[in-house]
């Protein structure tokens, strides 16, 4: 393919030059019809102007048919009072005036006798009755000079011996008139012919009456005699435009009427104006009786089609106009197809985003169940179900310290904007919890980051306990969330007080509380989005419900949170009976079975003096051997405790000054712990970057080995800043089995 | 801790028994710190009657190697136990020393 007709494809394939192409290629076809339909109408025009000039000539000549008629009754009428006046010339002059009264249309009457027929009169014998302005004036006009028997209309009318009609003739006096002579042989009571009598009829309104109302402004009619002379025609008062004369030659030509076509009694010539060059037709037909004089009717082309070519011009301006009304159509038809294209991949990408985020956010929350599969002492359950994609609930929880964190919180809201929230929220509460075990100390600080930058308005209702695994003693703060139930043998709210929710005030203060939690007690956690479930109905699902569901436990001491939490999912969805899920949908159970036993505990108080090393390391030896660890896990343990005591003498205390670092030691739930606290500085040894470890002799620094080694060779260990000291707990998992490592 | 020096082989051995805590390694630094000096050839560092080592004793032996290897000498462990093996990988310390 060349280089031009990519260039071209390129122009189709983009919408302007694809809409362009689209309306060029209607543009052709309208006009294409168009002009087959222009065609056709010239042609029924054609047609319809033939039909239209046959009845237009015969009404033109109607008024003529008639006058004539009615003149030639007129006189055979008078006939036998002029036969009776015969007898006496004066009488018959009056009998002539007598005919021309009776018939307004005839403007004078004449007998022209044969010659000698009154012996008193001379030869010649015409008496004539003509009107002038409204009176009939009577005379004898025959003379030398006017010798009547010489007119061939007066031989005409002896020898045929029947009426005739001449052709018209101009007659000159006072006025000049167009007049025409009707002719007919008058014969005696004896039967002889006594003369030729005759009547005059004024034609002069016969070029008006025939181009008065002309269907198009130019045309014209013409009559011809019957040896072709134009006689009738545009007037002063009627002018045309056109040549008459060439008119008159071509219907005199009779080679140009030889090519006439015909249509019934009318025929027609196409020819060329020889003035204006214009196209124009010429239909003409004869009288049908005497006198066969000629019609004929001018139309020039560009006035029959005239009106035509205006019609077809308007249609191709409204045509033009569609289409560019197409174009513009097709403009944004395209466009709004492309921006639904556009929204439809918009949408897909934010679903894609969304299927993302979901993933992040499950991410976030615990999803290994059962979570802690070698503790007795806890059993624990937890679901969340988004009503969308993301959701704005959230729940965590961990153990440290011989402590369970746990939270249950839901964001104000819904969706991605909730979502945004409770991810904040989350880390926010691993931050917060990571160095304190105080519930109220926790949601305070939570409170203090949830309040900044808090434009959009939101807040978290939640809910925060810190459980003793080892006592059973539960410090709690409730902040806005719904009062969790304790499942024991009964069913009952645990009592919290109301603080606001996290995030409505910068400055108000939470309220913690405390309460023993007996062994074989499950507390039931959850958020609105449980008592708010919506059946079809509309009802809620409501706390009596969850109490219910939660009471088919209490005769089960052994029924663990896992079953609970199902149980009470199955409730719910069979009481929404798939009617769609509104909110966020939070379940927690947490089982508690009783601390592990602490089988014993010791002490020692240590100066801030390494020459006190020998001594920790007797008493980390001895504990390790009371809790029967081998002597490889023994020498481990000996070597963090000391890194970390040996860390706390150096750098606790300012140089100089005296400090003591107590160990506690304790065993008890399969776990050797040891907790190093000093009063000195505050300092998390656990939050130093480590050493890198793969640099080469000349480019290593002894620090960081001590916590580096302790980190490695312990389960946990972990640093606390509590009552204005440093605690760091070490804990390490009793193998007793194994000896030496 | 007891730490005692000889000369074997044409190499320095240097004898470490016992624990070697943060108690024993001021003691430890002043006898082992001179000899990547002393030494003529390789440090042995015979550690099979050592039962622990600090992080403490660590930065003494880095000192050690970081001397001998501007001196172009190598510093070598011997019958290092399981407990000290796995401080000297914990830390890396396992790359800066050759071993008998």
């Amino acid at each position: 393919m060349s280089p031009s007709d990519n260039s071209i494809l390129r122009f189709l394939r983009d919408r302007v030059g694809y809409s362009l192409a689209i309306v060029i290629f209607a543009a052709v076809i309208v006009e294409l019809v168009s002009i087959l339909q222009y065609n056709r109408f010239r042609h029924l025009v054609m047609e319809d102007l033939g039909k239209q000039s046959v009845t237009e000539l015969w009404s033109k000549t109607e008024l003529l048919n008639h006058t004539l008629e009615s003149a030639e009754a007129t006189l055979q009428d008078h006939l036998w009072d002029l036969r009776r006046s015969l007898s006496d010339p004066d009488s018959v002059l009056l009998a002539t005036a007598r005919m021309i009264g009776t018939n307004p249309d005839i403007v004078g009457g004449f007998i022209t006798f044969v010659p000698d027929y009154y012996p008193g009169k001379g030869r010649l014998y015409e008496p004539y009755a003509r009107k002038v302005g409204g009176e009939i004036r009577l005379s004898q006009i025959a003379s030398p000079d006017h010798d009547y028997t010489l007119n061939p209309d007066y031989r005409k009318a002896l020898s045929d011996g029947k009426g005739t009609w001449t052709d018209p003739y101009r007659y000159v006096d006072e006025h000049t008139s167009d007049l025409t002579t009707f002719t007919y042989p008058l014969k005696g009571p004896d039967g002889r012919i006594a003369g030729v009598c005759g009547i005059d009829i004024d034609l002069s309104w016969l070029s008006d009456t025939l181009n008065a109302h002309q269907r198009y402004p130019s045309s014209f009619t013409v009559m011809l005699t019957r040896d072709g002379q134009p006689f009738a025609g545009p007037s002063a008062r009627h002018p045309k435009s056109g040549d008459i004369g060439q008119v008159v030659r071509i219907l005199n030509d009779s080679t140009a009427l030889r090519k006439a076509s015909r249509n019934g009694s009318t025929s027609m010539i196409a020819f060329r104006d020889s003035l204006s060059h214009d196209k124009a037709f010429i239909f003409y037909s004869s009288r049908e009786q005497e006198p066969r004089w000629r019609v004929a009717q001018v139309v020039f082309e560009k006035e029959l089609y005239g009106r035509l070519r205006k019609l077809r011009l308007l249609d191709f301006l409204l045509t033009l106009a569609a289409l560019v009304a197409l174009f513009f159509m097709i403009q944004r038809v395209a466009r709004n197809e492309r921006k639904l294209r556009d929204a439809d991949m918009d949408r897909a990408r934010i679903g894609n985003e969304l299927s993302i985020a979901r993933k992040i956010q499950q991410s976030m929350l615990p999803k290994t169940f059962p979570p802690y599969p070698d503790r007795r002492d806890i059993d624990l359950y937890g679901t969340l179900e988004p009503a969308r994609m993301v959701g704005g609930d959230l729940f965590d929880f961990f153990i440290r310290d011989g402590k369970l964190f746990f939270l249950i919180g839901d964001v104000s809201g819904k969706g991605i904007p909730a979502a945004i929230v409770m991810a904040m929220t989350h880390s926010l509460f691993n931050l917060a919890s990571a160095d304190s075990d105080d519930p109220v100390d926790i949601l305070r600080s939570l409170n203090g980051e949830g309040c900044k930058n808090n434009e959009a308005g939101m807040f978290v209702t939640c809910f925060l306990g810190i459980l003793d695994l080892g006592t059973g003693n539960l410090r709690y703060c409730n902040a806005g969330h719904d009062h969790p139930l304790l499942v024991t043998d009964t069913v009952e709210e645990l009592p919290a007080y109301a603080n606001l929710p996290i995030g409505t005030f910068k400055d108000i203060d939470f309220e913690g509380q405390e309460r023993r939690i007996a062994p074989g007690t499950t507390i039931f956690l959850y958020t609105d989005g449980l008592t708010e479930a919506k059946a079809a109905d509309r009802r809620m699902f409501t706390k009596e419900r969850i109490v219910r569901v939660l009471e088919g436990f209490t005769s089960d001491p052994e029924a663990r949170a896992e079953k609970m939490v199902s149980a009470m999912q199955q409730e719910v969805h069979r009481f929404m009976k798939g009617a769609p899920q509104s909110d966020d949908l939070t379940l927690l159970a947490i089982r508690y079975n009783g601390g592990e036993d602490v089988a014993w505990s010791e002490s020692v108080l240590l100066r801030n003096d390494v020459g006190q090393i020998g001594l920790l390391g007797d008493f980390v030896k001895s504990a390790a051997d009371r809790a029967g660890m081998g002597k490889g896990p023994a020498s481990q343990v000996r070597l963090a405790v000391e890194e970390v005591v040996v860390n706390a003498m150096e750098y606790a205390y300012p140089e100089g000054t005296e400090g003591t670092v107590s160990v506690e030691a304790a065993c008890g739930g399969g776990r050797l712990t040891f907790v190093v606290s000093d009063g000195g500085t505050a300092f998390d040894p656990t939050a130093a970057p480590p050493p890198d470890i793969s640099l080469p002799a000349e480019d290593r620094t002894p620090g960081g080995l001590g916590i580096l080694l302790a980190k490695s060779l312990m389960d946990t260990v972990h640093y606390v800043r509590q009552d204005g000291k440093n605690r760091l707990t070490l804990t390490k998992n009793i193998k007793p089995k194994e000896n030496g490592n | 801790m007891e730490i005692s020096i000889q000369e074997m082989d044409g190499r320095t051995v240097a004898i470490l028994s016992g624990e070697f805590d943060t108690a024993a390694a001021p003691e430890a630094e002043q006898a082992l710190s001179p000899l990547p000096e002393q030494a003529d050839r390789d440090i042995l560092i015979d550690c099979t009657k050592l039962e622990y080592i600090a992080s403490s004793g660590l930065r003494i032996l880095l000192n050690i190697v970081k001397k001998a290897k501007a001196a172009g000498k190598r510093v070598i462990l011997k019958g290092v136990n399981d407990v000290i093996r796995e401080v000297l990988e914990l830390t890396g310390f396992i790359k800066l020393f050759d071993f008998e």
